[in-house]
Parts: C-alpha cells; structure tokens; sequence
C-alpha cells in the first residue's frame, strides 16, 4: 500500500515536472548523413567479416581433408560412436 | 561442417541491402542519440551505432515481434555504449582520454548556442544512468516497464532517476532559457 502511494505521488511528481524531449533531442543530434554513413560502413564490415569467417572455415575444411588423406586410418573424421 | 555459407551477410540480394538500410534509416538518429548520451563524444557515437546496426543485422531474423524493434535496437545501443565506455575508462592512461572529461567547447550542435550548450552541460553533469534515462524517456519515448528492462533496474528507480533528472536539468538550466 505504501509502495502504492509512493509510486502514484513519483507518478504526480512526474507530470507536474518540465520534460526536455524536444531540447535534448536537438543537444544530442545526429549529423545528417549519418544514416549514409553508416550503412556504409556497415556493409563494408558485414562483408569484412563474412569474408574473414568463411575464408577460417574453408581453411578448417582444407585441415581436415588433408589429415583425412593423410591418415592411414579408413574411418578417420568419420563419427565413430 | 560448420555453416559457412548460412552466415547473414549484406549485398547477398538487393532485397537485403534494402532491409539493412531501410533498418538503419528507421533507427540510426535515435541509436545516436543514446549512445551519445552515455560515450559523450559524437565520434564515438558513431562507432557505437555502427556496432549495434550490425549485430542487430545479424539477429534481426529473431525478432518475432517488429513494433519491438526501436526499443530492441535501443537496448542493445545502450549496451555497446555502456561496453565502450568501459573499455576506454580502462584503457585511458590520461584522464583527458576519457569522453566525460572532453571538453565541450567541440560540440558542434552546441556551437553558438548558449542555451544548448548550457544544456549539454547540465546534461553531462548527470550520472550515467540518469543520462540514459532521460533520453529513453523524454525523448525516445520508451515505456518505463521497456527502459527498466534495457536498464536492468526496477521502474521506481527509473521515475525517481527521471523526476530527479528532470529537476536538475530545470535546476541548471530553468525553463526561460528555451522560450
């Protein structure tokens, strides 16, 4: 009950206080190219990093086809459960 | 094998680069502005908000719920911020390094406007938590239960943190200064 009441008087504080939506949206304005900006930059490290990965992954594959031609053991890389 | 290809990239199609910019379009300014708030430095900011654009990309097939999306984005700005923030403080051997103790004579916003300046200054003279508050609230216009969440606190401390924010900001700045 007092937690109530506490919150419905902070709930009437709050509406009878000055909100700065507008002034702090103007303070903290992004430039106006940003979104260009950005979404090239974000292309340019979604590709950066697509290309790392998979470049990591076909150097895994390639490790694991040579150990399997290497290996004097038929049923190497095979599941053995 | 692992999934190499599956992998969500960019300019697969134009029907997802079209997705990634009309995301960025949607949320860019509103993600600056959060992560301004906190890192304090604009440039920063936009490395922010290139860090959450792209991990947002990458998961963006899980959002199930697309009225979400602003404060899904919102969220996980705050949080690259808050991580950025931190790795500087960590890193920063000179307290000059650090955003909060930048000065603010570089604010181009702020340029030539006293009232905007005194503002900012008000604004940087808040706590962290109260900052993002603020600007989740009074300008992004989240709801108490979305920024408690983001926030990871209870929506008392987030309407006790606003009220005080609010009266500060009135405090410093007063209401005449925008008329």
């Amino acid at each position: 009950m007092n937690d109530e009441s506490s919150l419905d008087e902070l709930d009437l504080a709050l509406a009878a206080t000055v909100t700065w939506g507008a002034q702090l949206a103007n303070v903290l304005a992004a430039p106006d190219d940003l979104a260009t900006r950005t979404a090239e930059k974000v292309r340019v490290a979604l590709l950066t990093r697509s290309v790392v990965a998979a470049g990591t992954d076909l150097i895994g594959v390639g490790w694991h086809t040579l150990r399997l031609l290497l290996s004097d053991d038929p049923r190497t890389g095979q599941d053995r459960t | 094998m692992r999934k190499v290809f599956r992998r969500r990239s960019v300019s697969q199609t134009p029907d997802a680069d079209a997705g990634l910019r009309a995301l960025i379009d949607a949320n860019a300014a509103a993600a600056y502005r959060v992560a301004l708030s906190i890192v304090r430095d604009a440039s920063l900011a936009e490395d922010v908000v290139q860090e959450t654009m792209i991990r947002v990309w990458r998961s963006h097939e899980s959002l199930r719920d697309p009225e979400a999306e602003r404060a899904w984005v919102l969220r996980i700005t705050h949080n690259v911020a808050v991580s950025t923030l931190r790795r500087i403080r960590d890193e920063a051997t000179d307290p000059h390094d650090i955003p909060e103790a930048a000065s603010l004579s570089a604010d181009r916003h702020a340029e030539g406007r006293a009232d905007l300046l005194q503002l900012r200054q008000a604004l940087d003279s808040l706590d962290e938590l109260t900052r993002s508050i603020l600007v989740l609230r009074d300008v992004e216009g989240l709801p108490y239960a979305t920024i408690a969440e983001t926030l990871g606190t209870s929506i008392p401390l987030v309407k006790t943190r606003l009220l005080r924010g609010r009266r500060e900001l009135q405090r410093q700045v007063g209401t005449e200064a925008f008329t």
